[in-house]
């Protein structure tokens, strides 16, 4: 039972390495945008047409 | 007699219903307007079809139709060296980027397209769209592209890129965000850690347990608290510090006092090592109660920013002529009394003015609500904001910017929604009563326990303040509105604050504008009577009018195949009519006065059509063909299918209907009366400043609840308690209006107000539970029957019924698909 006197500090310094964790992914916006990147993901990369030749005029 | 059938197939672009008469049968694509035909070719010729695809996958999950919106416009104000030095940041490798609002994204697919466009446009590196904000981060290559060139990239595809208004704005809400995530994050650790070391305690109180063991779990416990209090929860005390300085109840007091007593009473009792603790209650009251805060917070800043997107009313650019003729582009802050400004047909007026020359028909709407364009001769003034239908105009600039009529009007709309009065929350207002009633309770419980030694009156009186938990107050509120607000939305329902339900809570005065509100907005064709053919004469020859009765015409009866009928000799009189010469045969067509002067008095078939369709508060248009009157037209703005059952609707649930409108007051009546509105009930001719005034009038009958659509109404939407913007209304008035229904027609409307009514029940039912909950464990701590493991699990119980009835309880119905009708 006394394990319990290191496995809490233990506990803790675990919850402390997570929640830095959270500060350091908040402070880098990505909490940010919630709603575009789920639906990026969907979109396949196919490749486009012309990359290079298209030159259309602009009005 | 013939009425004309709407909808039958859908536009390959944005998937609206086409109407009948923009049919092509010679065509494979069908299109709604030219906005949907020109995207859907450039998608083609960029090899972009891959969009339809991603869009059909799209809207099985959310259906939001909209017509595509290209201006052509040139967008140079992007390039000037102010907003350049306001907006873009340069790296250090010469990459410049910038953050744009982008209108016109509706679903995953537009992101795709955006996303893609570096593949296409040279120079530019990147796109980002953040969907949810309806901003893109733009990232280019200096001297390959400019951003000018990448915003008429944009508006090919449908998508305008405007400026924001405030960068540095943003930037600070930026952090004020991450600040609230950084508290809401630390908070959670601390309470989920502070729950398990709360578990081990109270397995303790049935099996013995050893004391060291109990008090290393104490401290734990206490540590943890004063670790929530002093981080997290500091806001309570400075709040309420704050509170009791301005003296005014404010629900952080009662947070603050339980707080502190539960922290308090535990670090003390575990130093003397005796009694009891309280402190994991603490620290999950601090996390529950940010979790409320956090909410209330977005929605209030949602609602600041969408107010700051309404200067887009005017156009940033005018077309100056210079005294050699040239024209050149300019700011409209460089514009100076006495300068000449072009307006293209189409275009916007960016100053008030003075028609320099001609006869032109201005859209002016925007000012007036008025329905029908206006027609302005030559000296006559003209005002920013309206648009020209018919012919290029040459404008003298009055003034511009804030002092034109269209600027005086948005100081309007600023100062009305600065004068609101903001509604004192149910919430805070409990909070001042609770407070007292858990400060006397606890009074009492010391002294009448007093005789039993002051540390069992202390005791009791500590567990009592720790167990009435202010957390219903604090946390049913702000999760019942935003669970309404959740499926308000997916009701077609956008509903931009909390307050908004709150103050819709009783009836009161709901005031509709006419046109656009209470009718579609748009001239249609709605009966004609006479010869078919001399119709499709009629309507070849309107093509080449901009007269928005004329495009009715020609929708409803133009031939498909343009080559089919050659025009010529057209000669257009504004004001009266039209007349030329279609395949060989004169035709001619227009008013009363037109027609009599041609043909002679009309007949009387024809007459009696033309006073029906006049009751109707419609147009009549006369035809002739060589020298004989043929038919009569009504164009009218028609009355939305479902206005009059919506007017009985709203009245049911016990809410007085008036109409305001801009439009005279026969047109006025006729439609009040269609929609079963009395006369005393319509109030006709009314400008902007008029309606704001009406509404001030009615400001003590509260609610006052204004729908319109346009931005005539931006001011009076302002000045009542609540403004709605109908679907397909100005982009402007969907920023200023409290409540969009972003589901078409007015249906919306009712389960607005039916919803708001329960939402508030919803409130009131779970301020009572947690009322109850709090007696009884008032009740229990009084009598010395609240231990620790009591208040565990009062408090969880407590919060969790309280949560579950907040996020059940309010309902708005969807609405059923089949019941929408297509505006």
């Amino acid at each position: 039972m006394s394990g319990i006197f290191i496995a809490l500090p233990v506990a803790v310094m675990i919850a402390v390495a997570a929640v830095a964790a959270f500060i350091w992914a908040a402070r880098r916006d990505q909490f940010e945008d919630l709603d575009t990147p789920p639906r990026r993901m969907l979109h396949d990369d196919v490749p486009l047409p012309s990359q290079q030749t298209e030159k259309r005029t602009l009005h | 007699m013939t009425v004309v059938a709407e909808i039958d197939c859908e536009c390959a672009h944005c998937g609206l219903p086409v109407a009948a008469d923009d049919v092509d049968s010679s065509a494979v694509e069908q299109f709604c307007c030219g906005g949907c035909r020109a995207v859907w070719t450039s998608l083609h010729s960029c090899g972009l079809e891959q969009y339809y695809e991603l869009k059909a996958r799209e809207a099985a999950v959310r259906d939001d139709r909209r017509p595509a919106n290209v201006t052509q416009r040139r967008f140079a104000h992007l390039e000037r060296p102010e907003f350049v030095a306001k907006h873009v940041r340069i790296a250090s490798d010469g990459r410049l980027s910038t953050e744009l609002c982008v209108d016109g994204l509706h679903c995953g697919a537009c992101v795709w397209l955006l996303e893609a466009l570096p593949r296409l446009v040279e120079g530019l590196l990147s796109v980002r769209v953040d969907i949810g904000r309806a901003v893109a981060l733009i990232e280019w290559e200096q001297g390959r592209v400019t951003l000018g060139e990448i915003a008429r990239r944009f508006d090919q595809l449908g998508y305008q890129l405007l400026p924001m208004l405030d960068p540095a704005a943003r930037e600070n809400d930026r952090a004020i965000d991450r600040a609230w995530l950084i508290r809401l994050g630390i908070a959670a650790a601390l309470t989920s850690n502070s729950m398990a070391v709360a578990f081990a305690l109270y397995g303790g109180l049935f099996a013995t347990m050893a004391t060291p063991y109990r008090v290393f779990f104490q401290w734990a416990s206490v540590a943890l608290a004063i670790g929530a209090l002093v981080g997290p929860g500091r806001i309570y005390f400075v709040n309420a510090l704050a509170a009791i300085r301005t003296r005014t109840p404010h629900m952080d007091i009662p947070v603050a006092l339980g707080l502190f007593a539960a922290t308090g009473s535990g670090l003390v009792n575990t130093l003397r090592g005796t009694g009891t603790i309280y402190c994991e209650s603490a620290t999950a009251l601090v996390f529950l109660l940010l979790v409320g805060r956090f909410i209330q917070y977005r929605q209030q800043r949602k609602a600041r920013q969408d107010v700051e997107l309404i200067t887009t009313l005017v156009p940033a650019i005018a077309r100056r002529r210079s005294t050699d003729g040239a024209i050149e582009e300019v700011p409209i802050e460089a514009l100076m009394r006495g300068d000449l400004v072009e307006v293209l047909v189409g275009e916007t007026v960016p100053c008030d003015g003075v028609l320099v020359s001609g006869v032109v028909h201005f859209d002016v709407a925007i000012l007036t609500g008025e329905s029908k364009p206006a027609l302005t001769n030559a000296g006559e003034s003209v005002w920013a904001g309206t648009r020209s239908l018919d012919q290029p105009a040459t404008v003298v600039v009055e003034v511009s910017g804030e002092a034109t009529r269209a600027g005086r009007l948005l100081a309007l709309v600023a100062d009305a929604s600065r004068r609101r009065p903001p509604i004192v929350e149910l919430a805070n207002r409990m909070a001042g009563w609770f407070l007292l009633a858990v400060l006397a309770g606890s009074g009492f419980t010391a002294w009448w326990w007093w005789h039993l030694g002051s540390d069992v009156a202390i005791a009791r009186a500590v567990a009592l303040l720790v167990v009435t938990c202010p957390c219903a107050l604090g946390l049913a509120t702000p999760l019942a509105i935003a669970s309404a607000l959740g499926k308000a939305a997916r009701a077609g329902v956008l509903v931009k604050g909390g307050d908004v339900l709150e103050r819709l809570a009783k009836p009161g005065t709901i005031v509709l504008d006419k046109t656009g509100t209470l009718t579609q907005g748009r001239m249609t064709v709605t009966s004609s009577e006479g010869d078919a053919t001399a119709f499709a004469l009629a309507g070849a020859l309107e093509q080449s009018s901009c007269h928005p009765i004329a495009t009715a015409i020609s929708r409803a009866f133009a031939p498909r195949n343009s080559t089919a009928a050659s025009t010529s000799r057209v000669h257009e009189r504004a004001g009266y009519g039209i007349e030329g010469e279609v395949d060989g045969q004169a035709v001619a067509l227009g008013n009363h006065a037109f027609v009599t002067e041609r043909y002679g008095e009309a007949p009387r078939w024809a007459k009696t059509f033309a006073s029906s369709a006049m009751a109707r508060a419609e147009t009549p248009v006369y035809v002739g063909v060589d020298g004989a009157l043929r038919g009569v037209i009504s164009v009218g703005d028609p009355i939305r299918s479902e206005a009059q059952s919506i007017v009985a609707q709203v009245r049911s649930l016990g809410w007085n209907v008036v109409m305001c409108s801009g439009d005279q007051l026969t047109v006025a009546r006729a439609v009040g009366r269609a929609v079963g509105l009395g006369n005393d009930e319509i109030e006709a001719g009314c400008d902007p400043e008029r309606k704001l005034a009406f509404m001030r009038d009615r400001a003590h009958a509260s609610p006052v609840v204004m729908v319109g659509d346009g931005v005539n109404d931006l001011a009076a939407m302002a000045a009542a308690d609540v403004g709605v913007a109908v679907r397909n209304g100005a982009q402007s008035a969907l920023h200023v209006a409290d409540v969009c229904l972003a589901a078409g027609g007015l249906r919306p409307l009712v389960k607005l107000l039916s919803g708001a009514q329960r939402t508030m029940r919803a409130i009131r039912i779970t301020l009572a539970v947690s009322i109850a909950y709090n007696a009884t464990g008032g009740v229990l701590a009084f009598n010395g029957l609240v231990n620790p493991l009591v208040a565990a699990v009062l408090m969880p119980v407590s919060s969790l019924t309280v949560l579950w009835l907040a996020l059940w309880l309010p309902k708005f119905d969807p609405v059923r698909r089949a019941e929408e009708v297509v505006p």
